[in-house]
């Protein structure tokens, strides 16, 4: 632990959240702004035979109706070709913006979008993603994952040659984000250049595909996007609505807002898709695994192929010679799928660690020791060594704070009045990723410090967790240490995704806090009687605000005095923290357990998870307080995939049924009971200077599979469609 | 067909007339006629809570009251919870707790705890969930929001800003 | 898509009399308005058929519980927070107490009235089952005074219900007997703040050992609530050592028979079915083991 890292920290804008005073994106008030209103399409496929907008044009206060005919042609730069609205009469998926209508205010926005008038030649939709996994097509590589199918040893000489076998599928239906913040824009021009207030993870993609889709330089694009109320992946991409909001403004020639109802963040972005997995397992009868074969296939729009990824950790897993992982995609009239907490992982370690705990049954061994007996100590499929691996740890604290011994082996068992007791457990995976990053610090005489990089905070803590490494290595005081995100006039960093915040922006944070130790130092020398000569940028500290003799601290020299003597008001560096070449070498991810009781009414049907104990190992823990919430709302993640959450489409109309928070569930707080939260921090000096990994995707991977797998030990029945609402419960 | 109509009322103690058609949510006259963005419009149904405030002292999701139920009534919002003793308990509480993230849920949760612990000021883990029930969070698991408001109703209790019991 | 707001207007009566002369002089111009928690909820989504709402928030005559020594009156304008912790109605009819706790939330407790509840019509309101269970009557106002009926009379069909234009809910009334043993139970996917895919109240009344009055009602399960009056009648005259011996499939069968479930975005018939008669049958089964 330092002297902040690794403690106790407030978030440095907590004061603004609870206040009311942080402003989103829809919040920053424009004069002169005009209200933009989508208008969605009735059919999932076809061609807009007419548009009628004159009502609507007629109506009070309108100013303009957009629609495909007079909204100018967005190039499509090669390296995105998302969807984009108003392009084109054909409809690709239900509830696709045909119109925007944009008025004075927004009432009369609104009102004159239910003016518009379209006829259609309709086609038939085809969204039944489980009625045509057979014709399922062979993804393309992944940029994260690789190859779509992947091979170590042979799997299927393998399989035939085992003892033991093992064979099921399952699936998972189409989720949605729901962060509570509807996304929104706020975009005007002047003097040919663009400003525009978005809800986004990645500041500087926006303003590339704003600047390519609008034609104008990416230096006359500033996008802002100071705080951003969750968004859990469905801001990582360039939405079409930031593309529609500057269009409008600069047609107009005036300030335009667009934002979202519940409603249309259905449509408006994209979701996890609907997956489908077969997976084939052979073992020995002692448990040994001999081989794996994982077949998933996830549903993708017509206009984009998405691949989720969903095998992407099944060959890095247990110590297994033969596997085979293949991930096709099948083409539907739906919007194009996207990253939603944990893709892929949560939805291929819920097939995979089901299956496992179904083997457990069939070896009559316990779940956990299955595990460990094959527990991988190099990483199966390329034979690298994990730079640090404390699974087997997080395994022995879960189950001991869980109370896994009092576990009976067999279903049906353990019961308490009306309710059925089981306990089930799994497994937890996610890299450990970094990407470049850049960070501009100003050290100034009056003893503060002001750092900015265009990351983004869309809740886990980044404003605090970089004020808490900026404190740590510019020895400076945190609330002497300001911290600036969300805008593209900040240097450039990586999307908020992957969980490669920390690792990223924070390591960019400490080279750029080590180039500004070893600037101080050269000045101090230039003091013969500093008593810091002789001393090189290792031997030295930044603390307290001295520039000081690592060893004799009581040598050194005040910052702001370094900064006084040379007569400068500040000093700043830019750095820029590439990712080391010696993580090539290897294997680098995040692990953890996770152990689950759940309740059954049996007259109900209804599961309620009343424990859950999750130990993960991710790493250095930089704020203890932030990041037992990412674990928390991770469990709770998980908890709503495994019970509740279900995007459901009538395929008759290819129509998204429930789309909003009153029949989309997520989680509510009665749902959520005891959850116990750990770290097994690991000392990793590979991964980047901090020794963090990620974390916030980790904490909800394993969930759903250990939730189905209590509910089996509960009841004796096995669900492997997700969610286990009560009706599949009580019909098993 | 109506017609904007002059409605008075108080909000954060201070007067404010405002000129709107009788059906328009009190949610959009706080976050754009009067600019107090603090309450937030999650679900536009009621399900959420997000937009959450004090209509007369009692807790209602303003995304479903119509202006024209507010005339000549009071209406305090999340700008004014500092001033009001347990509000500040609270405020400080979500911060030390980590009670609040992204931060959209925070207003309406901290009107819900305050109406929860007025009524409540010991509220076990099942009470603080039934009087939270109806403020939906995607970021913390919820965990934290209930130490923060049980953690204020102690301190709230022990510096007399309530009273021990349950009404 | 939200409704337009300027093609709305709502009028707020100072006194009840002046708002029954305005439905009386234009039937079914106004739709009454009170907690909007539906109405708005409607109004949001753009579904909203109505245009002209009366406002009752002013009227004093519409609000309060009021109790005698014969009978409890609830007014429409009743909050379920005013239900939810009323002494008396928690002592002697908790299941309105237990429906008002899991009809939304605070905030829409604080708001939703019960007159609403009955007035919106739902299927799936959760006051509803209570009400008939308990033998409720129902009070309407109009200019020309005041009309009662059994509560269960009142839903005629789905959203249908025997309330005339120029008429208002004014309240319902609840005889207090004693002897009641009741039981309340919801079923949602989630733990709260979930609409009903089953509700089920039920209570008997026992005098010298013997059931002598029986309600059992259903939520969510029918176009109205669903009594069921064959299990009620099966009921009635047994003690309740007798009637927890009943076969569960007999009462299964006889509870099945007054509900007519469908599959709808909240569940399928096939479970409600299924959970309806399962809830029936445990409280049958259960009776001995239910308090006074």
């Amino acid at each position: 632990m330092g002297k902040y890292i690794g403690k106790e920290f407030s978030r440095v804008d907590g004061v603004a959240k609870v206040t009311g005073a942080a402003p989103y994106a829809a919040e920053f008030h424009v004069p002169g702004t005009a209200h933009g209103y989508l208008v969605m399409s009735r059919i999932a496929k076809g061609t807009i035979t007419k548009i009628d907008t004159a009502a609507a044009e007629k109506s009070p206060g309108v100013v303009r109706v957009f629609t495909h005919k007079n909204t100018p042609k967005f190039a499509h730069p090669e390296k995105y070709k998302s969807f984009k609205a108003l392009q084109s009469p054909e409809i690709v998926f239900n509830a696709q913006p045909i119109a925007v209508v944009v008025a004075e205010t927004f009432e009369e926005a609104r009102a004159a979008a239910n003016l518009v008038e379209a006829t259609y030649r309709r086609e038939d939709p085809s969204t039944d993603f489980f009625g045509r996994v057979e014709e399922a097509e062979q993804a393309p590589d992944s940029p994260f994952s690789g190859k779509s199918v992947q091979t170590t040893g042979d799997a299927e000489q393998a399989m035939s040659s085992a003892e033991i076998t093992f064979e099921a599928e399952y699936t998972i239906p189409a989720e949605h984000h729901n962060p509570m913040e509807p996304h929104a824009a706020v975009a005007y021009w002047k003097n040919g250049k663009l400003k525009i207030f978005d809800k986004s993870q990645d500041v500087y993609t926006v303003r590339s595909n704003l600047a390519a889709a609008l034609g104008v330089p990416e230096d006359d694009v500033h996008v802002v996007s100071p705080y951003v109320g969750g968004a859990f992946g469905c801001s990582i991409r360039t939405n079409y609505y930031p593309f529609l909001t500057a269009m409008m403004a600069r047609e107009l020639k005036r300030p335009v807002k667009l934002v979202y109802t519940r409603r249309q963040m259905f449509t408006g972005h994209g979701y996890r898709p609907f997956t489908h997995q077969k997976i084939q397992l052979g073992a020995k009868k002692t448990g040994e695994l001999i081989s794996i074969i994982h077949e998933a296939a996830n549903n993708t729009s017509t206009v984009e192929k998405w691949n989720d990824s969903t095998t992407r950790f099944t060959r890095h897993i247990y110590a297994c010679p033969n596997m085979k992982t293949i991930q096709r995609l099948v083409k539907t009239d739906l919007p194009t799928p996207c990253a939603m907490r944990a893709p892929g992982a949560v939805s291929g370690m819920f097939a995979l660690e089901s299956a496992l705990d179904e083997l457990s049954y069939k070896l009559d061994m316990d779940p956990l020791e299955l595990r460990l007996k094959n527990y991988a100590e190099v990483d199966p499929a390329n034979g690298k060594p994990y730079s640090t691996k404390a699974l087997r740890e997080c395994y022995r604290r879960g189950a001991e704070k869980f109370g896994w011994d009092k576990r009976q082996p067999i279903p049906r068992s353990m019961r308490e009045g009306n309710e059925l007791i089981g306990y089930g457990m799994s497994t937890g995976i996610w890299y450990a990723f970094q990407q470049p990053a850049t960070v501009k610090v100003v050290l100034k005489a009056d003893g503060t410090a002001q750092l900015t990089s265009a990351t983004s905070d869309i809740g886990p803590g980044t404003y605090t967790v970089m004020t808490i490494i900026a404190a740590e290595y510019l020895g400076i005081a945190p609330e002497k240490i300001s911290f600036g995100l969300g805008d593209t006039q900040m240097p450039k960093a990586p999307v908020q995704g992957g969980s490669w915040t920390t690792a990223s922006v924070g390591s960019a944070v400490h080279g750029a806090a080590m180039k500004l130790k070893s600037r101080l130092l050269s000045l101090a020398q230039k003091d013969k009687d500093s008593p810091l000569q002789g001393l090189g940028p290792d031997e030295v500290v930044l603390l307290d605000g001295r520039l000081q003799n690592r060893k004799q601290t009581s040598n050194g020299v005040s910052i702001v005095g370094i900064l006084k003597a040379e007569g400068m008001d500040s000093m700043t560096e830019v750095h820029k923290e590439t990712p080391s070449k010696i993580r090539e070498d290897y294997q680098l991810l995040a692990h953890g357990a996770q152990f689950v009781e759940v309740r059954v009414d049996e007259q109900l049907g209804m599961v309620r998870v009343s424990r859950a104990v999750e130990a993960t190992a991710c790493g250095k823990i930089m704020n203890p307080k932030t990041s037992h919430s990412q674990e928390m709302g991770g469990v709770v993640w998980g908890i709503g995939m495994a019970l509740t959450e279900h995007t459901e489409v009538d395929d008759r109309f290819g129509r998204i049924m429930n789309p909003s928070l009153a029949d989309y569930h997520v989680p509510c707080c009665a749902d959520v009971r005891k959850v116990d939260t750990d770290f097994i921090e690991e000392d990793d000096r590979v991964v980047n200077p901090l020794g963090v990994k990620g974390m916030g995707e980790l904490g909800m991977v394993g969930i759903p599979a250990a939730i189905s797998n209590a509910v089996y030990h509960a009841t004796g029945k096995r669900i492997r469609h997700l969610p286990m609402t009560p009706d599949k419960v009580l019909k098993a | 067909m109506s017609v904007k109509k002059h409605y008075s009322f108080l909000v954060n103690g201070e007067n404010h007339t405002v000129e709107s058609y009788p059906a328009n949510r009190l949610l959009d006259v706080l976050r754009e006629d009067l600019r107090l963005t603090g309450c937030k419009e999650g679900c536009g149904e009621g399900e959420c809570g997000s937009c959450s405030v004090f209509l007369d002292d009692v807790m209602v999701n303003s995304c479903l009251v119509p202006i024209a139920q507010v005339q000549g009534r009071q209406v305090r919002t999340v700008e004014a919870l500092s001033s009001d003793p347990l509000g500040k308990i609270l405020q400080e509480k979500f911060l030390e707790h980590n009670g609040a993230q992204c931060g959209i849920c925070t207003p309406g949760m901290l009107v819900a705890a305050i109406t929860l612990l007025r009524r409540n000021s010991q509220p076990t883990l099942g009470e603080i969930q039934d009087g939270l029930a109806g403020n939906l969070c995607r970021c913390t698991g919820y965990k934290k929001i209930f130490d923060a408001v049980a953690d204020a109703a102690q301190v709230a209790r022990e510096q007399g800003v309530l009273e021990g019991g349950k009404a | 898509m939200r409704a337009y707001v300027p093609d709305f207007d709502i009028t707020v009566p100072d006194r009840l009399d002046d708002a029954l002369k305005m439905l009386a002089e234009k039937p079914g111009f106004y739709r009454p308005l009170a907690g909007g928690t539906d109405l708005m909820v409607v109004f949001n989504a753009g579904h909203q058929i109505y245009k002209n709402f009366l406002s009752l928030h002013k009227f004093q005559e519409l609000h309060g519980i009021h109790v005698t020594d014969e009978e409890v009156e609830i007014r429409a304008l009743a909050t379920y927070t005013d239900l939810r912790y009323h002494p008396i109605l928690k002592a002697e009819f908790p299941m309105l107490c237990q429906a008002a706790a899991e009809s939304g939330a605070g905030a829409i407790q604080n708001r939703g009235t019960i007159g609403g509840n009955i007035g919106n019509g739902s299927p799936a309101a959760d006051t509803p089952p209570a009400l008939a269970a308990y033998g409720a009557e129902i009070d309407l106002i109009s200019k020309d005074g005041v009309r009662s009926l059994p509560f269960r009379n009142f839903q005629t069909g789905y959203k249908q219900m025997d309330l005339r234009p120029e008429e208002l809910i004014r309240g319902v009334r609840l005889k207090r007997k004693s002897g009641r043993l009741h039981s309340y139970r919801k079923v949602g996917t989630r733990k709260a703040q979930a609409i009903s895919k089953v509700c089920f109240a039920a209570t008997v009344r026992l005098e010298s050992g013997k059931i002598v009055e029986a309600g059992i009602a259903y939520g969510s399960v029918a176009p109205t609530v669903g009594c069921c009056e064959k299990l009620e009648q099966k009921l009635v005259g047994l003690s309740l050592a007798e009637a927890s011996k009943l076969d569960p499939m007999e009462v299964k069968k006889l509870a099945g028979e007054s509900i007519s479930p469908i599959d709808d975005i909240r569940s399928s018939g096939e479970y409600r079915l299924k959970v309806a008669k399962n809830l029936a049958a445990d409280f049958v089964s259960n009776l001995e083991n239910l308090n006074v």
